[in-house]
């Protein structure tokens, strides 16, 4: 059989050859008997096909599947939850010192809440973040990064740039391969226990509860800690209830085989009005 | 003196349509050879051609003849398998031979077409998007030239490279055939 005129089966069955094409074929098959048994073969295909039904379904499954709707990440949190939710992100180099953050590990939760300032407190140690996405209206959460308060209390010697999408980008300076990237996926929960999608101009009444999925780009284990009242990091269980009733610094954790040390980012919600978070794996 | 009614040469001539459904009854016969046994396969081929000679004798073009010679090829395989598994009835005469009126599609028929268009459906769902792509594509009329230049392929030698793989890749996951096996 001829490799070339073997390419033109697939447009037999879905009748889409041109003549020239239909000819070469043709032709090809009345001379070649395994063109020609191929051809039968396509057959109970373009029998199937010129069935209208059969081709309208066959059409439905290819057309793409809708999309989503547009996923909230942590502005839609900020807003839905009525909280003020700061994110920031400080990528800690797998080999960098962190003594100072063994000192703020080790300092008791006024020292944390002193360290880390209200979103709206002033006059900043922190940066705000010039291409932070304006949030959108009827929402009242500003969004700064407080990137320097969270390098202090990291101890790292980076500040986190910026939060850009579902992607927290690192300062100038750091590997491209240390690069952090979380999607977080932000959920209601509704009256019958299930749960839906955020949409995007929707409000949360506060006290209500949502559900943060936080889904790591890359492979590996992802731990989920919270800086305790004792100083210490606890660790949460799936579906451990966050409240956010006062500034929460919470530490994720991705590991896998290849790396040494466990990529971390930090994580800052602060409150405006207290509301439960739950994290999934 | 010859005779200028004689001398008239039609476009397809008796003679081309007859060599043309004697190289269709070679290729036929061999195809039914390979899947049958050989008095059936024999008998099925004589069957389509008489179906050729008789109910479409208007048609002169292969572009007609083939895939209308491959149509009925199918139909009749399918009859003769169907009837081949009904034990105990060889001897009788088929109802599908009585000639009654049957206007409607057999249920059998269409329950056969049912289970072959879920489980095309099911194997679309594993194609990658390109392949799904091309295939969407062709089920709304597009040739190859159409689809080169609205998937930006550099060639049309692309496209049918693309169709080759993803066809290939499609009856993979059906299992090497567009019909489930008996």
């Amino acid at each position: 059989m001829t490799p070339d005129i073997e390419r033109l089966l697939g447009g037999y069955a879905t009748n889409t050859l041109t003549e020239a094409e239909r000819k070469l074929l043709y032709d090809a098959a009345l001379e070649d008997q395994h063109l020609f048994n191929a051809l039968e073969d396509e057959q109970a295909l373009r029998d199937l096909l010129a069935d209208d039904e059969s081709r309208r379904e066959i059409v439905r499954a290819l057309r793409p599947q809708p999309k989503k709707p547009a996923r909230l990440w942590i502005w839609g949190l900020s807003a839905g939850v009525a909280a003020v939710a700061v994110l920031v992100l400080v990528l800690v180099p797998r080999n960098a010192p962190k003594p100072k953050l063994a000192v703020a590990l080790s300092a008791p939760t006024p020292a944390l809440e002193t360290a880390i300032p209200a979103p709206h407190a002033s006059p900043a140690p922190a940066r705000k973040t010039k291409d932070a996405k304006a949030p959108p209206p009827n929402q009242t959460i500003q969004v700064e990064v407080q990137a320097d308060a969270i390098a202090q209390l990291g101890g790292a010697p980076v500040r986190a740039r910026a939060v850009s999408g579902n992607q927290f980008l690192p300062a100038a300076g750091l590997a491209k391969k240390e690069l952090l990237t979380a999607a977080f996926l932000i959920l209601r929960t509704q009256s019958d226990d299930t749960s839906a999608e955020l949409a995007p101009s929707e409000t949360v009444p506060a006290n209500s509860s949502i559900i943060v999925k936080l889904r790591p780009g890359l492979p590996g284990s992802l731990t989920v800690s919270e800086f305790s009242n004792d100083g210490t990091w606890k660790a949460l269980p799936p579906d451990a209830p966050i409240l956010v009733d006062r500034h929460k610094l919470i530490r994720l954790e991705w590991q896998n085989s290849s790396t040494t040390n466990p990529l971390t980012s930090l994580l800052v919600l602060t409150p405006d009005k207290p509301a439960t978070i739950t994290q999934q794996p | 003196m010859s005779d200028p009614a004689s001398a008239a040469v039609p476009i397809q001539s008796p003679t081309v349509r007859e060599e043309l459904l004697a190289k269709l009854r070679e290729r036929i016969l061999s195809f039914a050879a390979s899947r049958l046994q050989r008095d059936a396969a024999e008998d099925l081929t004589q069957e389509v051609l008489v179906l050729l000679h008789v109910k479409y004798a208007h048609l002169d073009r292969l572009d007609d003849l083939l895939p209308l010679a491959l149509q009925i090829l199918r139909f009749k395989i399918m009859a003769y398998r169907r009837k081949s598994v009904r034990h105990g009835e060889y001897t009788q005469t088929p109802i599908d031979d009585l000639g009654l009126a049957d206007p409607a599609e057999s249920p059998l028929t269409a329950a056969e077409r049912q289970e072959m268009r879920e489980r095309l459906t099911k194997a679309i769902a594993k194609m990658g998007q390109r392949c799904r792509d091309l295939f969407h594509l062709k089920l709304e009329g597009k040739n190859f030239s159409e689809i080169q230049a609205i998937l930006g392929a550099g060639s049309i030698n692309t496209v049918y490279a693309w169709d080759f793989r993803c066809r290939k890749q499609l009856l993979e996951h059906l299992g090497g055939s567009w019909e489930a096996q008996p």
